[in-house]
């Protein structure tokens, strides 16, 4: 019954969003308040449906209510609580459910929270995005409906995917979707801007919190997946060009690119146009990523319940709202002359420009080797792949390019600036970046492309601590008022250090963990042990394990480096459910990077059982992660900056 | 299908005795060559993280190629000849593939002329008097 309850909800939800996105560009059209007020009753309607709906199916799953086709494909009684619950959106109806409540979210949310905005771009922006959460309900109640039954209930569960059965995993989805998601609301605001022909400053303030919340989002989201891909697949990789990560990184670069170009729009009123070009793109890439994830038009080691009949439907919302999107740019978009912050060729707008630019440019890249394949067969008739050595050949220059020119932007005055001047500040700088570089390329032989790789990483964070330390006057005067002026900082200035700071570390990290890693395979048997970057580890037994929903076995380890002993215990794992086996690595950290031991399969060698290690040294592997955190939190310091709630103008409701 | 073949190959990934070791440089490439074949049952992977046991196959035709002497782009040939451009993650550049290739100067020719089209059309005129007070204005807030 409460199973029928949640379906019904969804069409309650459907109903609702129709109503938020008639009444809501009815209003706009109108001017009229009373169907203004409708559509933002509406959009609280239909997210409190679709909650109720996802509620109902969560509790199915830890009911483990095998009448229901989804809980008895993707679960099973002894799966542990945690992966329960997170087994609701770790299958594709569920995680469509996911996507619509948080449309449906950002819906609502913008209907509490955006008061500030003139009447007629909010109330357009409410019809937009109700008119996105009906496609997408829509496409959830008729072709992805997690709430069907089954005739004859299984007595157990397929269980969930055990790769997915993780605690990083299991909350990647949600900021992920938090992130992919907030981007409509984001287009709609643009789409809702186009429509009543004003692109100016004051949107572009009313833009940014979105963008940035869901550049936050998208951030950690992207860093957990990461994060799991490196301790979970053992493989000791972190980044893997996969399509479905690509699909996730193209609106992260397109979602960066936009979070630049806004600010030129807030403060200087520049770029209006292009800023709401990004958005729409934005938005278009995080549809393009959910159709390519879940069609199975690209082959994907992510791609699980694939269906192609589905992909017909995701691209034809892909279709109406990126084709009605540009459509309407192209009609509106260049008459809007809006544009009214001069500045010269050598300014910081410009250098945002060349940021926009490459990053634009790389997201497209990425476009073109991810569908390749699909171009190589439609129109050569070859089989063509185009993996992880192709993107990092385009990706990484085209990145260095943008980080090289970074430290200058930040220096840059607005408006028009004079280059000499703004880069003799950091000519120290320089010249201590270039000394690292030339430092690493003369230790490590052979390896000229790391050391700039390095010593551009330097730039970026030398660069970020003097640009701050020179807006409190370090060093300048007493070190009591520098303090004060810190505290005086706009967190908008903190959140742009510690993003660019953040960079910087990101940088040399990635960096020098992928040149400078180790790696060796060794098969041991009991009581033997290996030396690897000069750590012994000998393996003294191995022993069964076991847990609720898997059996396995456990390598036990005994490790020693000069006067350091520690043990450590990589495990396999079967589940026999989903008749699959894991890896769970053993990792040992200390500040600059950390051995990483996975266990392979056992073979018989003379009699004897002789077991496959796989063992890894990375580097600053903890940085590299760490890096992507301070960068996440500087977004979030943006976010809280008092500057993007109470400046904003007031708008003046004509009813 | 990846599925599949994990579970149905699940004994493959054995350490692979061969009678003559690596170097270190050798292994250095041999790792990197790994990175850049792709696993033939696989979805999306290279052979190196892949535990298919063709992988291991692969691999081992790797290292034998490394160990006799080949080049990367010989052992990379020799991929593309046996099981056809598909096995290689970094498309050979060819007939078929010369777009993709292009695509990051093509966009970055194509975005810069759209830069600078803007500037074009953006700088405003400035007459003599305008230029001189511009300097003088520049004298007295840049210096």
């Amino acid at each position: 019954m409460i199973i029928e309850l949640g379906h019904f909800a969804l069409f309650i939800a459907l109903a609702a969003a129709l109503l938020q996105a008639i009444s809501g560009l009815y209003a706009g059209h109108t001017r009229n308040l009373t169907y203004s007020n409708m559509a933002n009753g509406a959009s609280d309607v239909a997210f409190i449906a679709v909650i109720f709906s996802f509620f109902v199916l969560v509790y199915a799953y830890l009911t483990s209510d095998f009448s229901v086709k989804n809980v008895a494909e993707n679960s099973h009684t002894l799966k542990p609580l945690i992966y329960k619950i997170a087994g609701a959106w770790g299958n594709h109806e569920g995680s469509m459910l996911l996507w619509v409540v948080v449309a449906a979210g950002y819906g609502s949310s913008l209907a509490h929270f955006g008061k500030s905005l003139s009447f007629g771009l909010k109330a357009r922006a409410m019809g937009i995005q109700g008119l996105i959460i009906a496609a997408v309900v829509g496409y959830v109640v008729f072709a992805s409906n997690p709430f069907l039954r089954l005739d004859t209930p299984p007595l157990q569960g397929n269980d969930l995917n055990p790769l997915l059965q993780d605690p990083a995993l299991a909350i990647h989805p949600p900021f992920l979707y938090l992130g992919y998601v907030g981007l409509s609301l984001v287009y709609s605001l643009a789409i809702a801007g186009l429509m009543e022909g004003k692109i100016d400053a004051a949107w572009a303030r009313w833009l940014r919190p979105w963008v940035l919340a869901s550049w936050v989002f998208l951030t950690i989201g992207i860093l957990l997946g990461a994060y799991w891909a490196y301790y979970e697949l053992g493989w000791g990789g972190w980044w893997f060009w996969d399509p479905v990560e690509n699909a996730s990184f193209m609106p992260w670069l397109l979602a960066t690119a936009l979070l630049h170009s806004a600010i030129v729009t807030e403060k200087r009123g520049a770029l209006a146009a292009w800023t709401v070009l990004l958005s729409i793109l934005a938005f278009s890439l995080s549809l393009l990523g959910t159709f390519l994830v879940r069609s199975g038009v690209i082959t994907s080691v992510h791609a699980f319940a694939l269906d192609p009949g589905r992909g017909i439907w995701i691209l034809m919302i892909l279709a109406f709202f990126t084709g009605g999107g540009l459509l309407l740019y192209g009609l509106k978009g260049a008459k809007m002359a809006s544009d009214k912050g001069l500045f010269a060729p050598i300014s910081r707008e410009t250098a945002l420009i060349l940021n926009n630019l490459f990053l634009v440019v790389a997201c497209f890249t990425i476009l073109v080797g991810t569908l390749y394949p699909l171009v190589g067969e439609a129109i050569y008739g070859r089989a063509i792949s185009v993996g992880a050595p192709y993107f990092n050949a385009v990706f990484t220059p085209l990145m260095s390019v943008i980080l090289l020119v970074l430290p200058l932007a930040t220096m840059l005055s607005w408006k028009r600036a004079v280059l000499v001047t703004s880069s003799k500040k950091l000519v120290w700088v320089a010249l201590v970046a270039i000394l690292g570089g030339l430092l690493v390329a003369f230790l490590a032989k052979n390896k000229p492309m790391s050391a700039v790789g390095i010593a551009i990483g330097i730039w970026v964070i030398l660069a970020a601590i003097f640009e701050i330390s020179n807006r409190i006057g370090l060093g300048k005067m007493p070190l009591v008022q520098s303090l004060k002026r810190l505290q005086g900082l706009r967190l908008m200035a903190i959140g742009m250090f510690l993003a660019h700071l953040g960079v910087g570390i990101f940088t040399i990290s990635a960096v020098i963990e992928t040149s400078f890693k180790t790696e060796t395979t060794k098969g041991l048997a009991s009581g033997e042990s290996v030396v690897f970057g000069g750590y012994k580890i000998k393996l003294d037994a191995i022993e069964a394990s076991e847990g609720p929903n898997y059996y396995g076995d456990k390598a036990i380890l005994s490790v020693r480096r000069r006067n350091d002993a520690f043990a450590m215990s990589p495990e396999r794992r079967y589940y026999p459910a989903a008749k699959m086996p894991t890896t769970e690595v053993a990792r040992h950290t200390n500040a600059f990077g950390e051995l990483y031991i996975a266990l392979g399969e056992p073979s018989i060698v003379d009699g004897r059982a002789v077991w496959t290690l796989r063992l890894y040294e990375n580097p600053m592997i903890g940085w590299l992660f760490g890096g992507c955190m301070i960068i996440a939190l500087g977004g979030v310091l943006s976010l809280l900056d008092r500057g993007l709630r109470i400046g904003a103008p007031k708008a003046k409701v004509k009813p | 299908m990846r599925i599949i073949a994990f579970f149905a190959l699940v004994f493959a990934f054995s350490p692979s005795f061969a009678q003559t070791q690596m170097t270190p440089a050798q292994e250095q490439r041999y790792n990197q060559l790994g990175q850049e074949i792709r696993c033939v049952v696989c979805q999306s992977e290279p052979v190196a993280t892949s535990s298919a046991k063709i992988a291991q196959d692969m691999r081992d035709v790797i290292k034998a190629r490394i160990i006799a002497g080949d080049s990367d782009s010989q052992v990379r040939q020799y991929f593309a000849d046996h099981y056809g451009e598909y096995v290689l993650l970094r498309p050979q550049i060819n007939s078929a593939t010369w777009a993709l290739w292009l695509a990051p100067f093509l966009l970055l020719f194509l975005g810069g002329f759209v830069v600078s089209g803007y500037f074009r059309q953006k700088t405003p005129n400035i007459s003599g008097d305008d230029e001189a007070a511009l300097k003088a204005l520049d004298e007295i807030t840049l210096k």
